[in-house]
């Protein structure tokens, strides 16, 4: 029914994650009734994104390729960062959003994967080498591990810990339990006892 | 105060063998008469799906969809303490979906506590005779109520665990990320193991009280907590590395809460290996009425009863010490029986009685027993 050219596009759409045949077809009328040049810039934009986005040399955040050759990431180029303090963190999507929370000012590490024996995932396939020597390069003095609060995420924490301890320099871990604004009435338990757990003493003002 | 808890209908669509249906209980007693192989069982199944999202007959949740159907759905009416709720679950193209009041439900977990129910079937009788695990879930399901939080412990630990096993097995000098992976067994074992003798103190207590009025000749039981000291965190990380060899060689981990088990003895002998089948079978149902009550104290409110076949294999005077036990309870019961002469016996349970009848997938209200 379909040229061949539209079938083989809506089976290209529809390797995406989230996308069936349906959603890929209306994406595929989308691109032949536009009138607003779609299809050309997306063309533009997809022929060398391989080539022209790679994680960055630095940190491991997605950066643009300079003419140069060289990847380096807007935050590795920023000069407002602060340098004494490094986030790592599991994946991009953890990066972006902290970043969203304007929190912390400082640069990241991007591990993308966590400790994981059951999913193949062993302590050497950690990038602890290229993190000490950034740690070291960058004159570190904290680093703030921000892995998610799972067994997972908790265990590759307290290996960095391990192999970076030698380092001479300060770790912390981010806290988990009631969002901001949240109601302790609706907390599920998990989060609640997460964050009774996880408690911090109150300074007295004198 | 102890809060009632009931059921105050069911519909069910592609449930089994079940014609579509839909019940008004009791919210006392109600008792399902039939024939083998009508679908009594699947009734009561029904109701648990409702409440849980699990079904006590199989662990394939598919399997109580009806052959030939696309799916599942049914829904109970909880009466919790005047206020009313509906609880659905349906199982289909989409998997499982809980809703309360037609609003989804992200976490079965969850969802599953809502409305506390205990139920009693035949095969329940391994909690004597059967494995370890089948007293260990009996625990986890206890400590769930009591201590909601130690579900996400157990997950943990057993996660935690299990990485450790595999990176043991698959190398044998990783012993820096093994200290990781310790350190986490350690913190959630510790937790888990304390949930464990909780939920094992509650229902030792609850138990040997709940036997002796059931039990016509008077026999002693001994329940015992079997689970290894775990209280110094050190000492128990040390004893993990010192097993490191150990465990990598016998393929499975050999120390924490994973192993833990209750051991019941009864006149100074194991009631698994030396109790009669009639012991054996009412000490697994004064199992299930303790575990009741753990929930009832934890919870505050009655648990729902659902009692399948349990009469069938229980002698007159037992029967009758049974029905005795349910005169002197709150909770609602649903119970299930191809005996006739059960209807009668029951009336010594002083209880507001409804009576359906179950023939060949249909489900009928007896307007008069
Ligand atoms: N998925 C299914 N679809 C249709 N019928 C089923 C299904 N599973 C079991 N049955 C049938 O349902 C009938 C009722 O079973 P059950 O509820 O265990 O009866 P009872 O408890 O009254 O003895 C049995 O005859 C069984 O073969
Ligand atoms: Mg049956
Ligand atoms: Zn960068």
């Amino acid at each position: 029914m379909l040229p061949r050219r539209l079938v083989r596009l809506v089976s290209l759409f529809s390797r995406f994650p989230g996308v069936g045949e349906k959603t890929a077809l209306r994406f595929v009328m989308q691109l032949l009734t536009d009138k607003s040049g779609l299809a050309e810039s997306l063309a533009s934009e997809l022929s060398d994104i391989q080539t022209s986005i790679r994680p960055c040399e630095r940190c491991r955040n997605l950066a643009e390729v300079d003419p140069q050759g060289r990847a380096l990431c807007s935050i590795c180029l920023d000069p407002q960062r602060d340098n004494t303090k490094l986030c790592v963190v599991a994946k991009v999507q953890d990066l972006m959003a902290l970043e969203r929370s304007h929190v912390l000012k400082c640069r990241y590490y991007v591990l993308g994967k966590l400790l994981s024996p059951l999913d193949g995932i062993s302590p050497e396939d950690l990038p602890i080498v290229e993190l000490a020597k950034l740690i070291a390069s960058d004159s570190v003095k904290e680093v703030i591990i921000a892995t998610p609060p799972s067994v997972d995420g908790e265990a590759t924490a307290l290996h960095l810990v391990r192999e970076l301890g030698s380092l001479g320099i300060a770790f912390s871990r981010i806290a988990s339990g009631i969002p901001h604004g949240g109601d302790l009435e609706f907390s599920d338990q998990i989060t609640l006892g997460r964050a009774v757990l996880g408690r911090r003493p109150l300074e007295i003002d004198k | 105060m102890i809060t009632p808890l009931k059921f105050e209908r069911v519909t069910a669509r592609g449930l089994r063998n079940l014609h579509p249906t839909e019940l008004d209980f009791s919210p006392a007693l109600n008792v399902f008469l039939g024939d083998n192989g009508q679908g009594k069982t699947s009734l009561l199944e029904g109701l648990c799906v409702a409440a849980t999202g699990r079904s006590f007959r199989t662990d394939q949740i598919r399997e109580v969809i009806q052959s030939g159907s696309a799916g599942l759905s049914v829904s109970v009416q909880v009466n919790d303490d005047g206020f009313c709720r509906e609880q659905s679950v349906t199982i289909g193209a989409k998997g499982r979906q809980a809703s309360i009041d037609g609003k989804r439900v992200a976490s079965m977990a969850a969802y599953a506590t809502h409305t506390p129910i205990v139920v009693f079937f035949p095969d329940d009788l391994d909690l004597v005779t059967g494995a370890a695990a089948t007293r260990r879930s009996l625990l986890d399901r206890i400590a769930l109520y009591t201590n909601p939080i130690s579900q996400e412990w157990r997950l943990a630990y057993v996660r935690a665990l299990r990485h450790r096993q595999r990176l043991l097995e698959k190398s044998c000098d990783d012993a820096r990320a093994l200290h990781a992976f310790e350190a986490i067994i350690v913190e959630q074992g510790q937790n888990y193991a304390r949930a464990h003798s909780e939920a094992a103190q509650s229902l030792c207590r609850h138990l040997t009280e709940i036997f002796d009025v059931l039990c016509v000749h008077s026999l002693s039981l001994e329940v015992k907590f079997a689970g290894v000291e775990l209280a110094n965190a050190e000492a128990y990380r040390q004893e993990l590395v010192k097993r490191r060899a150990g465990d990598r060689h016998r393929k499975r981990p050999s120390l924490g809460p994973h192993r833990d088990d209750l051991h019941l003895s009864l006149g100074g002998r194991s009631a698994r290996h030396h109790a009669s089948q009639g012991q054996q079978r009412l000490l697994a149902l004064a199992i299930k009425l303790a575990e009741l009550k753990c929930i009832q104290v934890a919870r505050q409110a009655h648990p729902i009863l659902l009692l399948d076949d349990v009469v069938s294999e229980l002698d007159l005077q037992r029967t009758v010490s049974v029905f005795e036990w349910l005169r002197d309870t709150d909770s609602q019961v649903f119970l299930s029986t191809p005996r006739q002469d059960v209807i009668s016996a029951l009336a010594i349970t002083k209880k507001e009685q409804r009576t359906f009848s179950v023939a060949d997938g249909q489900i009928q209200h007896k307007s008069c027993p």
